[in-house]
């Protein structure tokens, strides 16, 4: 996972062991598992300034709000414009003693919220995960080659001490995130040192990777990847240029982040913010009911109704990119051969998947991740329930009647739930599915990658940060042990181009290639996608419903366009 | 000075039961499965990793030099550090444990004089409508677990009936853990609905059986009047068997509160230790269980010192 | 202005405290709310000031519940249904709670029957004694009441020092307790007293020091007294007159001379003949039944179903009162007609065959409970055939010697022989044999049976543990069954649905299943009443007659030893005071101990002959 474990930080709490334990529902787990994706994002070969959107310059454009399931409602807030100026936002969410606060950092889904108040990064991803400058420090990000970027801050940026942003804050911030001692974004650290950086004057930077990435944008993306001032230290004073400067942090308890009013894209309505923590989804849902609150994050499933049906709360619910699967590995009996794969493909009912683990809140999957990524292939065939092609499929590989155990971690909420409804969907096929519910830290131990079939989940990445992740044989987390010697060579080469290739649409095509052969034959049943669930009261304005990573509208970009209507 | 004699042989005792306490605790984390620093590193961490954490935490210590060490620290004040964060422990928890012990505190003196009084006025009207009424209900709160209580009560007063009192408690960071009495109307209720009928009924049944004594009777025969019947002759009486009640409760509280306190998101221990033990961060829950074991021995020495010092019996016997 | 003055400007209406009756009830009914049963019914008693009535019964005949209501008392569930009670002319039932409460204490005060329970064990005896001062008004000022104190705890033989006014009741003995107990009652120097079974359970000599207290209160104060007690040797020596109780009702009521040398009714007639005496010399004389429970009286007389001269018309009516002298009441049809009962001489069996070897030998054994030494170098020992009894006040060491006897105590040295072999310590490392040929039995047959067996499985049980078959252990039990005087349809009977002296039967039976040479008898008749007390004495008298027992039978009731044992050793600190053949010991003592132990028991025939 994204996020990496590192002395005196608990990573434990986003790792994989414990993401979501206690938490109130899978939906929970999962947006956070989005959000640790984003460390790992420049760990690819460069592109040309490849985002499609990377010539559109600061400024506050509006983001796209369609919603891109049938699931998600539509915005339930009003869109900012005449917000009312003044008033303290109280946030509640589900947090713990660990706790952390840093401009570069999160452990815990609070931590999400109190980054993103405070610290920006140089680009930023539009509602089509397109990669923008709206929302973030850079005018223009230029991508000479795939290995060589100049990164040009914009004009009056300045710090919450009211000192510029200038190029070395940017150098500084880039060291600071591959700090050996720190552990922020390790992976960062196969493409920049300290050598990498040259100033070119107070507000240009060129990188000079150490190889060539064409995801390095999506790196700079990360809402981790911010500007942070030369010298800062977790310790130290907490100064970022976003709307919000933290006022005081307990961890376990609150936060209270007071309005910036040097911020350069114009002062946010609210006077202050506070954050504060809830060890108890119950108890948060009875805060934002009694008034203690005036928004949540990840409203447990069982509150949604009774929520959207009192006219005094809206329920934000958001399509994310973040998943479930069930994986094989592919070099393993039975499912070294392919036809054992598409046989359990064809077992699921992904609908009921998505109506049993995720209580309906998501959207149905194609065995195809990166759902978000702009080259997601939406052309490809939505596969459906075929227990008959399925029987037909194992018997002519030999395996009807087959018995086989699959593993699951009793730390992830989703994972046991999943696996027992896959067991009885595999009854009707004649397959025999022992579930093996095994304690967190027996399941994501030394067996994790080894097991033959077993139950994971990923967050939000874009396509070939997936691949990286969990699609080769020297990934990060080689669960279904993609690719099989067969086809090795092919999809290392296939992926080795794709990182080279800077134009869009021909590394589209590749890309394309590679997504074919998974749906295909790859090891990943992708039954579905979750939303992100929220709620605010209905006098707070400014949230909107739309494709997000990370919960409550990206937690408002920082609450420059939130505001009490009271 | 019998009396001092007394509390100090039951405070040697409570310092032996704490010891094996400290014993039990230890070796039952000894016994864990898992090493504690992968658990907390988890799968990514590096030899080198482990082995700072290891050193950092003592772990690369004997069992017996972990003990001892550890004992040492709990003695001093110094529980040591948290794993998950490497502050010291004292330095997050202190104001939890202080939370935890007002909340605790408060809900003892609210239940307490309540179930003394409740016990005391059913016996009185045994049979009658207040005492039939309360032990049907107090029957019923007893059988019902507290979160099922607190859950009700906010459903009735903060959320969805009548929002009178907030669902849940905010006692911001350097304020006492009273500055937000509205917040704290609801787990206080909860508390109390929680203990009052355990004692309550013993203060009954104690109150019953004093008031069916002979010495009742011959205060009465005495002519007497009912008042001091009930407040010179019977309470005084009934009270002592009911400390030990009290203590269990009290000690029942430390418990309770941290179901109380995830209802109510109250920030005391009971959030720390749900915490802890998640995240397999040892010494928190190494301490917090001595915390707790150590509200027992307090809790049940001042009951038994409280009883003695009602029973002129036992008091006597001292000097 | 003197304390006592001020007193009787106090408590205006107590104008006939010389002469006339102060306390007078007339036809008393009370019952049981619920059911509406009577507990006592008719009842009519009349006792003039500075007289003691002794208003005598077995357990549950009603004489407890009179006493309270003297007070206007009734416990939870019981009220006074009618009749009324007047205290100097003044009706105590028509008051109201304030004026009762003034009425309590004040003018009628209660000695309870049990000390150590109706003390406050959390208030000092000056607050307790005080408390009655300051609720009634008495004196002028703190200084009289104060003095008050002081002069009632001499008037009851204590000290008044502070140091002992200031102690709890538990710091005080059993016999200062009750003293505590007459100072509370005498403080505000009321008109009627009503003392319930105040000695039960104290030493004799205690006993003795108490009697003699409230005699010379009730004598001095001019205090109308009603004494209530199953004790006819206790109130043959205090009582003025003397009123029978059977079944809630009045049988029989008359001078104490009169009562004891002429009876009248046959109930009266039984309750003497049961009663040991002292310096009697005759045995006592049981009598079969129990007295009927509220609820369950029969429309007739309620003492005919056990009357041997009970007629059809016993059975159809109450008999109404019939006055056979001045100042004699009765109710019965046949007044008189039991004239004399038989009573049995006293077992005189001789000590015989000194040379044989004895049953059970105790020699030089020092016994300890808790590390303290409560026996010290004590040797007797029970022939074969004979019954020793053991006898000495509480905490003299008798209970821990025969327990140690027993195998049930084993903090002891020294040697105890049984038919001449040395016995262990502890019944555990007794062999079995030797086990079943000594046998115990218990003070109280309410806690000695199990509760889940029936009466033929814990009578068997001696047997089955032997190793005998189900079917000889059944005829055994049947046949132990007839022998104590019950049938073998008891068998199948629980312990709750049996009497006292039922189940002190049922355990003396349990005992002799085994056929023991000797029987080791713990105080087994001192939980019962009178008659049943007698019928058990007469029952071991006959056994040990009829099977050769050996017994030793301990007890603090010198009266009882008379009709019983041949042999007495009087144990005092756990020493042997004296022993001896027990016409000699009690005829002629030659001990101090034992002469003021006989002096301080109270005599039927003593008092009644003079």
């Amino acid at each position: 996972m994204a996020i990496e474990r590192k002395l005196w930080v608990p990573a434990s709490a986003v790792s994989r062991r414990t993401l979501i334990v206690g938490g109130s529902a899978a939906a929970a787990g999962i947006a956070l598992a989005a959000c640790g994706s984003d460390d790992e994002g420049a760990d690819s070969t460069a592109t040309t300034a490849g985002g499609t959107d990377t010539t559109a310059a600061g400024g506050d454009t509006t983001p796209a709000t369609t919603a891109a399931s049938g699931d998600t409602t539509p915005a339930t807030t009003a869109p900012a414009g005449e917000g009312k100026p003044g008033g303290t936002l109280r946030i509640g969410m589900v947090g713990s003693t660990n706790d952390i606060i840093d401009g570069q950092f999160i452990v815990a889904k609070p931590d999400q919220a109190r980054l993103v108040l405070g610290w920006e990064p140089l680009v930023n991803y539009d509602a089509d995960f397109n990669i923008v400058y709206e929302h973030s420090l850079a005018e223009e990000v230029e991508a000479k080659s795939a290995d060589n970027y100049v990164i040009r801050l914009k004009q009056g940026i300045t710090f919450h001490n009211g000192k510029d942003v200038t190029a070395d804050d940017v150098i500084f911030s880039f060291l600071r995130r591959i700090d050996p001692d720190l552990g922020l974004a390790p992976a960062l650290a196969q493409f920049i040192d300290a050598n990498s950086f040259t100033k070119l004057d107070d507000r240009t930077v060129e990188v000079k990777l150490l190889q060539p990435s064409v995801t390095f944008l999506n790196g700079l993306a990360e809402y981790t990847a911010t500007i942070v001032p030369d010298g800062y230290t977790r310790e130290g004073e907490q100064i970022g240029t976003g709307p919000f400067k933290l006022e005081s942090f307990t961890a376990g308890a609150e936060s209270v982040h007071v309005r910036y009013d040097g911020y350069w894209g114009g002062a946010a309505y609210l006077d202050e913010v506070q954050i504060i923590d809830f060890a108890d989804p119950t108890a948060l849902v009875n805060a934002l009911t009694s008034g203690q609150v005036d928004a949540v994050a990840d409203l447990p499933f069982s509150q949604v109704g009774t929520l959207q049906a009192n006219s005094d709360f809206a329920v934000i619910v958001s399509q994310a990119g973040s998943w479930l699967p069930i994986t094989m590995a592919v070099d393993q009996a039975p499912f070294d051969d392919k036809r054992v794969r598409q046989a359990m493909r064809l077992i699921v009912d992904r609908p009921q998947m998505v109506e049993r683990v995720l209580s309906g809140f998501g959207s149905v999957g194609n065995d195809m991740y990166g759902v978000l990524d702009a080259s997601y292939p939406d052309d490809l065939p939505q596969r459906e329930q075929d227990i008959e092609q399925a029987v037909a499929l194992l018997a002519e590989a030999g395996q009807e009647g087959l018995t086989i155990d699959l593993f699951a971690p009793d730390d992830t909420a989703g994972l046991p739930e999943m696996a027992a409804a896959f067991a009885e969907m595999a009854k009707d096929a004649g397959v025999t599915v022992n579930v093996k519910v095994l304690d967190g830290g027996t399941y994501w131990g030394d067996e994790y990658t080894k097991r033959t079939f077993a139950t994971s989940f990923w967050g939000t990445r874009p396509y070939l940060n997936q691949v990286a992740a969990g699609s080769l044989n020297d990934a990060v987390y080689p669960e279904t042990h993609w690719p099989p010697a067969e086809h090795k060579e092919q999809w290392d080469a296939w992926y080795a181009e794709a990182l080279a290739e800077t134009d869009e649409a021909k590394r589209f095509e590749i890309i394309q290639q590679m997504q074919t052969l998974e749906y295909e034959e790859g090891g990943n049943i992708i039954w579905g996608f979750n939303n992100l669930i929220d709620a605010t009261a209905t006098y707070v304005k400014g949230f909107e419903a739309r494709p997000n990573v990370l919960n409550l509208d990206h937690y408002g970009r920082g609450m420059k366009r939130v505001w009490l209507d009271v | 000075m019998g009396i001092l004699k007394l509390v100090i042989r039951r405070l040697a005792f409570g310092v032996v039961t704490l010891f094996v306490v400290s014993l039990a605790v230890f070796i039952l984390s000894q016994a864990l499965p898992s090493d504690p620093a992968r658990a907390v590193l988890g799968r990514e961490a590096t030899e080198e990793n482990v082995a700072a954490f290891r050193e950092k935490f003592g772990l690369d210590q004997s069992a017996v030099r972990q003990y001892t060490d550890w004992l040492g620290g709990l003695v001093s004040g110094d529980p040591g550090l948290s794993y998950s964060n490497g502050v010291p422990i004292m330095d997050f928890l202190g104001d939890r444990l202080k939370n935890s012990l007002f909340l605790m505190f408060a809900g003892s003196l609210i239940s307490i004089p309540l179930s003394l009084a409740i016990g005391a006025y059913a016996a009185l009207r045994r049979d009658k409508l207040f005492d039939n009424a309360n032990s049907v209900s107090s029957l019923i709160l007893a059988a019902m677990p507290e979160f099922v209580v607190g859950a009700l009560l906010t459903v009735l007063l903060a959320t969805n009936v009548w929002q009178i009192f907030p669902a849940t408690v905010r006692v911001r960071p350097g304020e006492q853990p009273w500055s937000d009495i509205d917040g704290l109307v609801l787990p206080l209720l909860t508390l109390t609905l929680a203990v009052t009928p355990y004692v309550s009924r013993v203060v009954r049944a104690s109150m019953i059986e004093v008031l069916e004594s002979d010495y009742v009777e011959m205060a009465r025969l005495k002519g007497l009047s009912e008042r001091t019947v009930l407040w010179r002759h019977a309470l005084p009486n009934a009270i002592g068997p009911t400390f030990q009640v009290i203590a269990l409760n009290i000690a029942y509280m430390a418990g309770g509160v941290i179901v109380v306190e995830a209802l109510f998101n109250y920030p005391g221990i009971g959030l720390a230790l749900r915490d802890a033990v998640r995240e397999v961060n040892l010494p928190v829950v190494q301490f917090l269980a001595m915390f707790i074991s150590l509200i027992y021995v307090v809790s049940n020495l001042l009951a038994d010192v409280g009883t003695i010092l009602v029973t002129p019996r036992l008091r006597t016997r001292l000097s | 202005m003197s304390a006592e003055l001020g007193t009787l400007g106090d408590l205006g209406d107590r104008d006939d405290r010389d002469g006339g009756v102060t306390l007078s009830i007339r036809s008393l009914r009370i019952d049981v709310v619920d059911t509406g049963h009577d507990i006592v019914d008719e009842v009519d008693l009349e006792i003039a000031a500075g007289e003691v009535l002794g208003l005598v019964g077995e357990s549950g005949s009603g004489k407890t519940t009179v006493g309270l209501a003297v007070l206007g008392h009734a416990r939870r569930g019981v009220r006074i249904a009618s009749g009324t009670i007047e205290i100097g002319g003044r009706s105590v039932l028509d008051r109201s709670p304030r004026e009762l409460r003034r009425l309590r204490g004040g003018q009628v005060s209660y000695v309870p029957q049990d000390p150590s329970t109706s003390l406050n064990p959390a208030l000092r005896i000056r607050t307790q004694i005080l408390e009655v001062l300051e609720h009634h008004g008495f004196g002028t000022t703190a200084a009289d009441r104060e003095a008050r104190v002081l002069q009632v705890m001499e008037e009851v033989a204590l000290p008044n020092t502070p140091d002992f006014l200031r102690r709890y009741p538990h710091q005080l003995s059993g016999g200062q307790q009750q003293r505590i107990g007459l100072a509370m009652a005498f403080a505000c120097r009321p008109s009627v007293i009503v003392l319930d079974e105040p000695t039960t359970g104290l030493d004799v000599s205690t006993q003795a020091h108490v009697l003699t207290t409230v005699r010379d209160l009730c004598r001095a104060h001019g205090v109308a007294a009603l004494y209530v007690t199953h004790d006819l040797a206790v109130v043959a020596n205090l009582a003025d007159r003397v009123a029978v109780m059977y079944a809630g009702r009045i049988v029989e009521q008359g001078t104490t001379r009169t009562i004891f040398e002429s009876p009248q009714h046959p109930y009266t007639r039984h309750l003497t003949a049961a009663a040991p005496d002292i310096s009697g010399t005759e045995a006592v004389v049981g009598l079969a039944g129990r007295a009927p429970a509220p609820g369950k009286r029969p429309v007739g007389c309620s003492f005919a179903p056990r009357c041997e001269l009970a007629t059809d018309e016993c059975r159809e009516s109450f008999p109404p009162v019939t006055s056979p002298a001045h100042a004699h009441q009765v109710r019965c049809f046949h007044a008189g007609g039991l004239a004399h009962l038989q009573r049995p001489a006293p077992v005189t069996l001789l000590r015989q065959g000194r040379d044989e070897v004895p049953a059970l030998s105790i020699r030089h054994v020092d016994a300890a409970y808790t590390g303290h030494r409560v026996v010290h170098d004590v040797s007797f020992d029970v022939a074969r055939g004979e019954c020793v009894a053991l006898v000495g006040e509480s905490g003299s060491g008798k209970t821990t010697l025969s327990r140690s006897v027993g195998g049930l105590h084993r903090e002891w040295t020294g040697e105890i022989l049984l038919n001449g072999e040395a016995m262990a310590r502890s019944a555990r490392n007794r062999p079995t044999a030797q086990r079943l040929s000594i046998q115990y039995v218990f003070q109280n047959p309410y806690s000695s049976l199990h509760p889940r067996r029936t009466v033929g499985d814990s009578v068997a049980r001696p047997l089955r543990v032997a190793g005998v078959s189900a079917a000889e252990a059944t005829k055994a039990v049947h046949e132990m069954l007839e022998r104590v005087s019950l049938t073998a349809a008891y068998a199948g009977r629980y312990p709750d649905q049996l009497s006292g002296g039922e189940r002190q039967r049922v355990a003396i039976a349990r005992a002799l299943v085994s056929r023991p040479s000797v029987l080791v008898c713990d105080e087994v008749t001192s939980a019962l009443d009178v008659l049943v007390q007698a019928a058990v004495v007469e029952l071991l008298v006959g056994l040990q007659h009829d099977l050769g027992l050996s017994m030793l039978f301990v007890t603090h009731n010198l009266p009882l030893v008379r009709s019983l044992a041949q042999q007495v050793v009087v144990l005092a600190d756990g020493r042997v005071v004296e022993s001896g053949p027990t016409e000699r010991v009690l005829g002629e003592p030659e001990q101090d101990y034992t002469r003021r132990l006989l002096a301080d028991t109270p005599s039927i025939s003593a008092a009644s002959a003079g």
